[in-house]
């Protein structure tokens, strides 16, 4: 018999549920203290269990794990602190996924006595789980099934005794979810997304509506209360004298992400039309015969701050409330539709914008609460409009009536119901995500934007090198948050890099995936690490855990997580052919695009960044060799079986 | 709010606070709230925000249920290193007008922007 020794470190409640949807049991365990102090929480310790449940399951099996995790600062006074990770094996990208938001759910989850949700099996019908008070229970949700997020929201709280805003919060699933479209979402009450990866079609798949926690605000309290409050006072200076998150001052704080919609413009770096061009006066320059066609500032946060902006909601615990929530009054098929809804982002207003060649910000709001209230990724559904209008321009959907057609707005809301209902043949091919659109109606080669079928952000990695390798290498396809260097090579933090040199740009991804393996796994906004740094993680992490760890020890934890992810995907057969890019971004590609206007002639150079990366990681042609996985600590699965000496490593680039 | 609650809502208080720059230092219960913090936007301007007394108050008014007969709050506000920088107060009538309408919101703010006193420098 192995006893294991559970978690007594402040910021948990060493309270687990593992849920079997199957037959409806629920059991309670406590977290590994070694696994705790490893792995530190939500992201890793999510990645950890989903580990634990085999790397070769079928995402949409009833073995795959759907782990709702908070962290040990989750629903603290840090600032920053209510979100959630969601943690399973993607169904789009085959790889380990995890899949963060905001708003209160996971600092409600803490409250209500949990550090974490272990759903597994499917359920016969459709239920929905209530969390209050340390204990979960299934109820039946087939009322609810094939309604969207919002009439969802609605009815959730009617009936709960409780409110959204005081002491309630849920995380639900809409007709996208149930559809098991690939890169369906989860939303909770104040349209806060986990929305990269799938998450919400495996929640689907388990016949799994709502996950409803109820809870007053209940903080822990620190085990090094001292300390902690060193770590917050110093943390919140730094936040507060920002240029980015200082409260009603700065750029985040005033315009939210899409302050960041002028700043790409200007620099070439927002990939416009499919990316094919690398901004929207780009675009003009080429397609306009002298006039400008097309304006991101149309869809900025500047614009949407001046005629549309309506509220400025806030997460848990957060002093600069980057949400922003807008009004409008818009028209579609003929009727005035009005519109309130939150969230304004910059990457999704550039899906649904810019890269799908239009600037219509009503529109876009449209299409943003449409994706919402389906329970849709907007990322993934603006690039898979955008491909297909590609295709349609190419003649390659010609037997799907007319296509999608360039910026056409009614189109494009039409089609997110249809996606999310898989209502139409291409509809339905759609849903299924860009490789598979490319297999069936083009060609692989050239007419994806993904790197392993996730769809890429709204940063052009044509003119920011550190995205480059950070799409290339991210552990759960191409994403923009796993190492997010625009830090660096757009605002200057923690200080400013040429976005455009590849040197140096291996090792700045490395460190940001580092940095935010930790915060994830904490789990806190990363937006705090536009002013603290890991001086301020630490000693909030010790205050409220009671650890004594320094900076080198919470990054080598950070550093495992990235590790065991890639560990996970490597056994499930990834490796460093998969760690690529898009052709029409690759220096040398036949297919290549390069970048125009202040980005003129860039392209990314892909072999170079990989040699760099990879050299910094440890890692043999993407993958982990046991050496590093002895190095880290990891001991779980049976290793790789590659050594660090063995002849598949990376070509240096004097090569 | 029960007994234990009030043992508890000093930390409750703080707790709330820190995420918006606000260090409770010194915490009392009598017939009111006595309450010392150092306020991070202050020590970085000098002046006592407007908006942060109403955070301050907010998190009184939420921790208590919404028929809370209310009692008077006194705030001493120092900057992060603890040097005075002023004082304010709410008296029991004003909440309790606040909350049976008798007084708006308004022009419950301004009295209590009214009592802020700053320490001469």
């Amino acid at each position: 018999m192995v006893l294991i020794n559970m978690t007594d470190l402040g910021g948990y409640h060493d309270h687990v549920a593992r849920i079997d949807l199957g037959d409806e049991a629920v059991n309670y365990e406590g977290i590994d203290d070694e696994d705790a102090s490893k792995y530190i929480g939500a992201r890793g310790l999510g990645v950890k269990y989903v580990f634990d449940q085999g790397p070769d399951v079928d995402p949409l099996g009833p073995d795959n794990l759907l782990a709702f995790m908070n962290g040990p600062l989750t629903g603290t006074q840090v600032t920053m602190s209510g979100r959630i990770a969601i943690c399973t094996k993607s169904p789009l990208t085959g790889t380990v996924t995890d899949s963060h938001h905001g708003g209160w759910s996971g600092a409600r989850l803490k409250w209500a006595g949990f550090d974490g949700l272990l759903f597994e099996g499917q359920a016969d019908d459709p239920v929905y789980a209530v969390v209050e008070d340390g204990e979960v229970e299934l109820r039946d949700a087939s009322h609810m099934w094939g309604w969207g997020v919002h009439d969802t929201m609605e009815e959730v709280e009617s009936e709960m005794d409780g409110a959204f805003g005081k002491n309630l919060s849920a995380m639900a699933i809409g007709p996208a979810g149930e559809n098991e479209v690939k890169y369906a979402c989860i939303i909770n009450e104040d349209d806060r997304a986990s929305g990269r990866g799938g998450t919400g079609c495996v929640m689907g798949n388990k016949n799994l509506k709502a996950v409803v926690v109820k809870s007053g605000t209940k903080m822990q309290k620190p085990a090094d209360e001292e300390t902690f409050k060193t770590g917050h006072k110093q943390a919140m200076q730094l936040i507060q004298e920002s240029d980015v998150t200082a409260p009603n001052e700065g750029g985040l704080s005033m315009y939210g992400t899409n302050v960041l919609m002028n700043v790409t413009e200007e620099m070439d770096g927002l990939p416009t039309k499919n990316a094919r061009y690398t901004s929207t006066e780009s675009m003009s320059d080429t397609e306009g015969d002298g006039e400008r066609i097309i304006d991101a500032e149309q869809v900025s946060g500047e614009n949407v701050r001046e005629n549309i902006l309506v509220d400025e909601p806030t997460c848990h615990s957060c002093p600069v409330a980057c949400k922003k929530e807008v009004e409008v009054q818009t028209m579609h098929k003929g009727e005035e539709m009005n519109v309130r809804m939150e969230s304004y982002e910059y990457e999704s207003a550039w899906a649904l914008g810019p890269n799908s060649g239009h600037t219509e910000r009503d529109q876009v709001a449209l299409m943003l609460d449409r994706c919402n209230d389906h329970g849709m990724d907007t990322i993934e559904s603006g690039n898979m409009m955008a491909q297909a209008m590609e295709l349609t321009e190419e003649g390659k959907l010609d037997g799907f009536g007319d296509g999608i057609d360039w910026g056409d707005t009614e189109a494009m809301v039409e089609m997110i119901d249809r996606i999310a209902t898989r209502d139409t043949e291409l509809a339905d091919h759609m849903a299924e995500g860009q490789e598979h659109m490319a297999e069936e109606f083009g060609n692989p080669e050239t007419d994806v934007l993904t790197v392993k079928n996730q769809a890429i952000a709204a940063y052009d990695p044509r003119a920011m090198k550190g995205m480059a390798i950070g799409y290339a290498t991210s552990n759960r396809g191409a994403c923009h948050l796993r190492g997010y260097t625009p830090a660096a090579e757009l605002l200057g933090i923690p200080e400013k890099v040429d976005p455009y040199e590849p040197e140096g740009k291996g090792e700045l991804c490395a460190t940001f995936q580092n940095m935010h393996a930790i915060s994830d796994s904490f789990d806190i906004c990363k937006f705090n690490a536009f002013a603290e740094g890991i001086e301020e993680y630490v000693l909030q992490y010790n205050g409220m855990t009671g650890r004594d760890v320094g900076e080198e020890e919470l990054m080598a934890a950070g550093e495992r997580i990235y590790n065991l992810e890639r560990y996970y995907n490597n056994l499930v057969g990834f490796d460093g052919d998969d760690d690529t890019l898009p052709s029409r971004f690759v220096e040398g590609s036949e297919h290549a695009i390069p970048g125009q206007g202040a980005s003129d002639g860039q392209l990314a150079e892909l072999d170079q960044l990989k040699d760099e990366y990879y050299d910094v990681r440890g890692w043999v042609d993407g993958v982990v060799p046991d050496e590093k996985l002895d190095e880290l600590d990891i001991e779980i699965g049976p290793g790789t079986g590659i050594s660090s000496g063995d002849s598949g490593a990376p070509a240096t680039s004097d090569d | 709010m029960s007994t234990n609650d009030e043992h508890d809502i000093g930390f409750q208080v703080e707790s709330r606070l820190m995420s918006h720059g606000v260090y409770v230092t010194d915490f009392e219960t009598t017939d009111g709230y006595e309450l010392t913090y150092e306020s991070a936007s202050a020590a970085e301007t000098g002046v006592i925000q407007h908006r942060e007394v109403g955070k301050v108050i907010n998190v009184f008014l939420e921790l208590h249920d919404d028929d809370w007969r209310g009692r008077p709050i006194h705030a001493t506000v120092t900057d992060l290193d603890g040097r005075n920088l002023g004082r304010w107060h709410v008296t029991e009538d004003w909440l309790r007008a606040l909350q049976t309408g008798d007084l708006t919101e308004t022009a419950f703010s301004q009295k209590v922007i009214d009592t802020i006193e700053p320490v001469a420098r």
